[in-house]
């Protein structure tokens, strides 16, 4: 119950306010949100690319992180970056273990836009083909080792 | 979708638009509301008391810094209660005086010589007393008032400020009067979500005027003379108004709605035109809902422990439970961890209403733990768990991922049968290439279905 308090208040926000570069893409129900983002700077990986992130919700957010990914839609694809597997996993810290009730969805879409940001590998995490064949979409079911801090 | 609540953002369309800043300091990071009983972690931190007790028991450290911390170790922030308390008793008032943008008017539906003959009634023998009343001496509050009185049903969700609602003229009648009721009304009202356990309509008798909700004035025909009842807002004559308020205190509901008249210049009226009420002799409204504040020496004496999960035996988890009241289903129909987790939730709940200022009884509690239950059951987010699961559509979708799998499964006992030295190399496609920085390990191996649950 409190989720969907918190959450109706954080799309009243986002309807008011956006930073740029970051927009709503859907949010029909209080469950599974979608928003556009991204890159603003002249970043040649990503210039001219909107892609599109996937919250999803649990009846304990904010205690509990959403479920981000990118996912892939009409022309829209998944960002290449060594932290983002090819079927929208990210891997990302603050998604996991560092979650905190204080963030908020502006907050992770303006997390992963500036991951991407100062990104400048084009490439896909080690061992993402066999990442990617296990099936495994939901990011809750695995267990990252965050040991590089470099991007 | 109802946006019907107060939010710092209201505060950019008015000429002061800092005091966003004001009042997101007053709002717990957590819930993003109001505080509710603010507490202040070790780390200096301040959040609701539920709020942080629900962190605190997922994680032990504090949502702000991430610094370890214990729930033993919260205290009541009562400067934060204090300020909190002022500011919402005018909040209202300030965000109508400083507001600069005017919504549209919507269309009048009165005739001209009427709405002149208001203004005059108005100018003529309540204008003093009027400015006296308010601090703000905006002019376009007339209009305001007018369109709110006119509309007052569907002002909630027509206008980008939608709380600028009915209530202004019982909710200026509770902070003029008394603003120690103003402050216990505004600071409950957010967290403890009376409709859920409670009707509106014992409420109004209870001079609670809820945030965000429609109004409740009644949307009548426009007479001359009318007094608002300071306890329900409700327009009366003068002549009854005392009968009328003495039946509100006394939590009977005022007979209909439909005699009541909203009217101009009756919102306005002067102090000395409302019956002599004192607010203090006012009972605590729904008295089976609420209860007087604990007491320090009750609250170190009341407070629950949260015990450890490995160490209580599932049968005292289940004791203890059933000596608050609260439902627990036959022995062995429910897993420790459900009732662990039931049990977790009791403890929030109890404790953070210790340090409420308007505490819940005990079966109002269970009550709201109950719906709370029931409310997440319905709304399970996982797919797999859900009775009402498409297994079929499930395995639509995710047929190619199936096959896919199967394939996989086949062609590594192929390779264990072909290689005879590599009889492990199937298991080892998944370790060996291991990515030397960031690795994924999975949990549990598998069909989809397993993943998910």
């Amino acid at each position: 119950m409190f989720a969907q308090k918190r959450l109706q208040k954080e799309l009243h926000n986002i309807h008011n306010y956006l930073p740029p570069g970051i927009g709503i893409a859907s949010a029909s129900d209080l469950s599974i949100w979608k928003m556009d983002i991204q890159v603003l700077d002249t970043n040649p990986l990503y210039a001219d690319q909107i892609y599109r992130l996937q919250f999803k919700f649990s009846q304990s957010y904010p205690i509990e992180a959403p479920e981000v990914t990118f996912v892939k839609e009409d022309g829209i694809e998944i960002p290449m970056h060594p932290h983002i597997y090819s079927n929208g996993v990210i891997c990302l810290d603050l998604l996991g273990k560092n979650w905190s009730p204080v963030q908020n969805v502006e907050s992770v879409c303006m997390s992963i836009q500036s991951m991407l940001t100062s990104n400048t590998k084009n490439e896909r995490p080690p061992g993402d083909d066999n990442f990617v064949r296990s099936g495994y979409r939901s990011p809750r079911n695995i267990n990252f080792v965050y040991d590089d801090d470099t991007v | 979708m109802d946006v019907n609540f107060p939010d710092p953002t209201d505060w950019l369309s008015t000429s002061v638009p800092g005091i966003q800043a004001l009042e997101t300091a007053l709002s717990c990071q957590v819930c993003k509301e109001f505080f509710t009983a603010p507490v202040a972690t070790s780390c200096g931190h301040t959040f609701c008391s539920l709020c942080i007790r629900r962190c605190l028991s997922a994680t032990q450290k504090c949502p702000t810094c991430m610094t370890t911390d214990d729930e033993s170790r919260l205290r009541k922030n009562t400067l934060v209660q204090d300020i909190l308390s002022s500011f919402t008793a005018i909040r209202k008032q300030m965000l109508d005086g400083l507001v600069i943008k005017e919504e549209p008017e919507p269309p009048i539906t009165k005739e001209p010589e009427a709405e002149k003959k208001r203004v005059e009634k108005r100018s003529s023998y309540d204008f003093d007393e009027e400015i006296e009343e308010e601090e703000t001496t905006n002019n376009k509050r007339r209009g305001k008032r007018r369109k709110q009185e006119e509309a007052p049903v569907s002002s909630g969700g027509s206008s980008d400020r939608p709380r600028r609602s009915t209530r202004t003229s019982s909710q200026r009648t509770n902070s003029k009067i008394s603003s120690q009721t103003a402050i216990v009304i505004d600071d409950s009202d957010e967290d403890f979500n009376p409709n859920e356990i409670n009707s509106d309509n014992e409420f109004e008798s209870g001079s609670r005027p809820k945030r965000g909700r429609p109004s409740r004035v009644p949307e009548t025909p426009p007479t001359t003379n009318l007094v608002p009842c300071p306890i329900c807002g409700r327009l009366k004559e003068p002549e009854q108004i005392q009968s009328h308020a003495n039946r509100c205190i006394e939590g009977k509901r005022s007979p209909s709605p439909s005699q009541n008249a909203a009217n101009a210049a009756s919102s306005s009226l002067s102090p000395l035109k409302r019956p002599p009420i004192s607010f203090s002799n006012i009972p605590k409204p729904a008295a089976t809902q609420f209860r007087a504040p604990y007491t320090e020496e009750e609250k170190q004496k009341l407070k629950l422990a949260k015990g450890n999960f490995t160490l209580t035996k599932e049968a005292d988890i289940r004791k203890r439970l059933r000596e608050n009241g609260i439902r627990v289903d036959v022995k062995g129909k429910e897993s420790k961890n459900a009732i662990w987790a039931r049990l977790q939730e009791w403890t929030n709940l109890w404790n953070a209403n210790l340090d409420s200022e308007m505490p819940k009884t005990k079966q109002a509690l269970v009550k709201e733990l109950e719906t709370s239950e029931r409310h997440q059951q319905s709304q399970k987010p996982s797919v797999v768990q859900d009775k009402e699961f498409a297994r079929e559509e499930w395995g639509k979708d995710h047929r190619t991922e199936y096959e896919n799998m199967i394939a996989d499964a086949k062609m590594r006992v192929l390779k264990k049968k072909n290689e005879a030295e590599s009889a492990t190399n199937g298991d080892k496609t998944d370790t060996a290439s291991e990515p030397p920085r960031m690795t994924a390990e999975v949990n549990g191996i598998g069909s989809p279905e397993i993943i998910e649950t």
